[in-house]
């Protein structure tokens, strides 16, 4: 267990201890997450695998501040996210991470640059840099020609690279994907993870993809297994 | 640049127009139906009460038998001038109401004729053509306008009672009783018109309907009122022998009343007017409900996007502001539209519709209306509010 807590050369920006999440209580209680420990270093790529229903999407919420811990604690950098309040972890959010998820959930009467630039808006972002931000990231995954484009006209890859821009526009240092591919055919999937390996690589962010698919997970440089809420076996990456 | 919730709600209205042209159009045509009933109330009430609201009095004296009813209510004329040394009254005058007919070139109608004194608070203020006869002035009389669209101009000579010609030397405006229009005469000739209408009562130059008081500036009108009451419940005698005692002075017991409630007390007004009110609260209410109805579907179909955005950082305020932004967007549209359509509708209607639109009544349906949409979309707004981010997990928008 105390191997993930360690601390290598990188800097460690997301540490959970002993994070556990149980829904509900008395006999209809179900822990999704039973006592997780996991830390994630600057510029390095963790997967999280498991089965359906294990606690994938719970653990990542609770790293991503969108679910507080029934128990134990989430750090993301210097703050102690569990103690926050709506509020504070809405800022957070905004500010410190960057989310991908299964569905893009692009804003449908927004353009693709608008959907990006106003996640600014969230985090104070000046309007200018905002604007410049977002077509710089839109051009860096090859979108540049669909900026104005609203997110009906685009295909499912172009609206996942899209959701990826968002996710980046504000430069978190914290990059967190729930089965970005799932929705997606084999090489698109393999373009959007190799946008959010190198995203995290050369951003130096933390980053965490779950996935279900082996090939994804390849392009991480740790993958933890879980299964029934219990973190496990930590296996090098595939050749 | 989308940098705030109202370039949110915006953006979204803009580019999703054709999905809420029909909701738009079915809240106009609410907001129509709201203003037309609105403006026929208001249309109903003022061309009842013409007649009271063109003076500028405050109080109204009636005597008691005629239990606030302008028609009934008959004072001696001296009376008015014994109120003139109470405490507290600047002014006085005094005004008589009497059923009547007008026959002109144009055809013969029915009319309500005016007697009051000039230079008082009973001679109507909105004179919009000519003038208004003076005390004692034989042979004219000022008109509702209402008579001059019917075609009697300036000048022409008109018939009153079936025998009395009389010179039209001036119009006034917002002056009808009783949906009737109005014809303003001296009270010496009001009386013998009366005498000709009314054989049987006999001829009196002193028996007159109402009196009417000004107050001085910062007088108190309920104590005005009462000092009034007092001092005619014990006038001296003397007083009451110089009046034309013969006449039947039905006493002198009177109700000193504010204008208002003399003009509440105009027959239909006050029942015309809270059957209105309930007819028009419903229609607004109605509104509230549509607007309530097309924000929770519309917040209902946009739940994924919005937790998406509550996920990646969004306040809930943003998310607020951007269907508040919405919600006052819709109404504009909708009111405008609908006044614009109501204003349309006015000009169409049979002339024995009163329609009529007067901006306070836009406005104060404007904002009841508001105020009701906005009640209506609290339940949207409390979903956005409690929108638990982390259901992003769940949703699957594609
Ligand atoms: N809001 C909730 N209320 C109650 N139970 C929940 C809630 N969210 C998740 N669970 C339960 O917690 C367990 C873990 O769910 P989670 O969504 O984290 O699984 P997952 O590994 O992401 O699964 P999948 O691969 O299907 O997405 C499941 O048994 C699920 O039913
Ligand atoms: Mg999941």
């Amino acid at each position: 267990m105390s191997d993930y807590l360690d601390d290598g050369p990188a800097r460690t920006i997301v540490r959970a201890e002993g994070c556990t999440k149980v829904f509900g209580d008395g006999h209809a209680s179900v822990t999704a997450v039973a006592d997780a420990d996991l830390t994630i270093r600057g510029g390095e790529l963790l997967a999280l695998v498991g089965p359906s229903g294990s606690g994938k999407s719970t653990l990542l919420s609770m790293l991503g501040a969108l679910l507080t811990p029934t128990d134990g604690r989430v750090r993301i950098e210097d703050v102690d996210v569990s103690t926050l309040d709506e509020r504070r972890r809405t800022e957070l959010r905004a500010r410190r991470i960057g989310f991908v998820f299964q569905s893009a959930g692009l804003v449908p009467f927004l353009t693709a640059e608008e959907n990006v630039a106003t996640v600014g808006a969230f985090a104070g972002l000046p309007r200018a840099v905002a604007r410049t931000s977002s077509r710089e990231l839109l051009e860096q995954l090859g979108m540049a020609d669909r900026a104005d484009h609203l997110p009906e006209a685009l295909s499912g890859g172009e609206r996942q690279r899209v959701a990826i821009a968002r996710a980046l526009l504000v430069d978190p240092p914290v990059l967190l994907a729930d089965e970005p591919t799932a929705h997606l055919d084999a090489d698109r999937g393999q373009q959007v993870i190799e946008l959010i390996a190198s995203a995290v690589h050369d951003g130096g962010r933390a980053g965490l993809v779950v996935t279900h698919d082996p090939r994804i997970a390849a392009h991480a440089d740790r993958v933890v297994h879980i299964a029934d809420g219990r973190l496990d076996v930590m296996v090098p990456p595939a050749p | 640049m989308i940098r705030s919730g109202v370039d949110l709600g915006l953006a979204e209205l803009r580019r999703t127009l054709g999905r809420l042209w029909s909701s738009t159009a079915a809240l106009t045509v609410l907001v129509t139906l709201t203003l037309t009933l609105a403006g026929l109330a208001d249309a109903l009430e003022r061309d009842s009460t013409g007649v009271l609201r063109s003076l500028d009095a405050d109080l109204v004296v009636f005597n008691e038998e005629a239990r606030l009813q302008l028609l009934r209510s008959r004072v001696p004329a001296p009376l008015g001038g014994s109120l003139a040394f109470v405490d507290g009254v600047q002014r006085t005058g005094t005004v008589g109401l009497l059923p009547s007919s007008l026959s002109s070139e144009s055809g013969r109608e029915r009319v309500t004729v005016v007697g009051y004194t000039a230079r008082t608070p009973a001679e109507p203020t909105n004179v919009v053509e000519g003038r208004v006869p003076l005390d004692g002035e034989p042979g004219i009389a000022a008109a509702d306008v209402h008579l001059r669209d019917r075609g009697i101009a300036l000048g022409d000579t008109v018939t009153l009672a079936g025998d009395r010609d009389v010179e039209i030397v001036g119009f006034v405006e917002d002056t009808r009783f009783l949906q009737q229009p109005t014809v303003w005469v001296p009270h010496d000739l009001w009386s013998r018109v009366r005498a000709s209408a009314f054989p049987e009562a006999g001829w009196s130059e002193t028996l007159v309907g109402a009196i009417v008081v000004r107050l001085s500036p910062g007088a108190d009108r309920e104590q005005v009122a009462a000092t009034i009451e007092a001092e005619l419940a014990d006038l001296d005698q003397d007083i009451i022998d110089r009046m034309d005692s013969d006449d039947a002075v039905e006493g002198i017991d009177v109700d000193v009343v504010p204008m208002t409630a003399a003009l509440d007390a105009i027959p239909g007004v006050d029942v015309q007017r809270s059957t209105f009110s309930v007819i028009v609260a419903l229609a607004v209410a109605v509104v509230g409900m549509v607007m309530g109805l097309l924000f929770a579907l519309l917040v209902a179909e946009r739940r994924p996007v919005l937790s998406t955005l509550r996920a990646i950082g969004a306040p809930p305020r943003m998310l607020v502001v951007m269907l508040l932004t919405q919600v006052v967007a819709l109404w504009a549209v909708a009111t405008t539209g609908g006044t614009l359509a109501t204003f349309a509708l006015a000009q169409v209607v049979p002339e024995a519709m009163p329609l009529a639109l007067r901006p306070i009544v836009v406005a104060t349906i404007a904002v009841a209306l508001l105020a009701a949409s906005a009640v209506g979309a609290t339940a949207a707004l409390r979903r956005v509010v409690r929108l638990d981010p982390a259901t992003v997990m769940q949703e699957d928008t594609e």
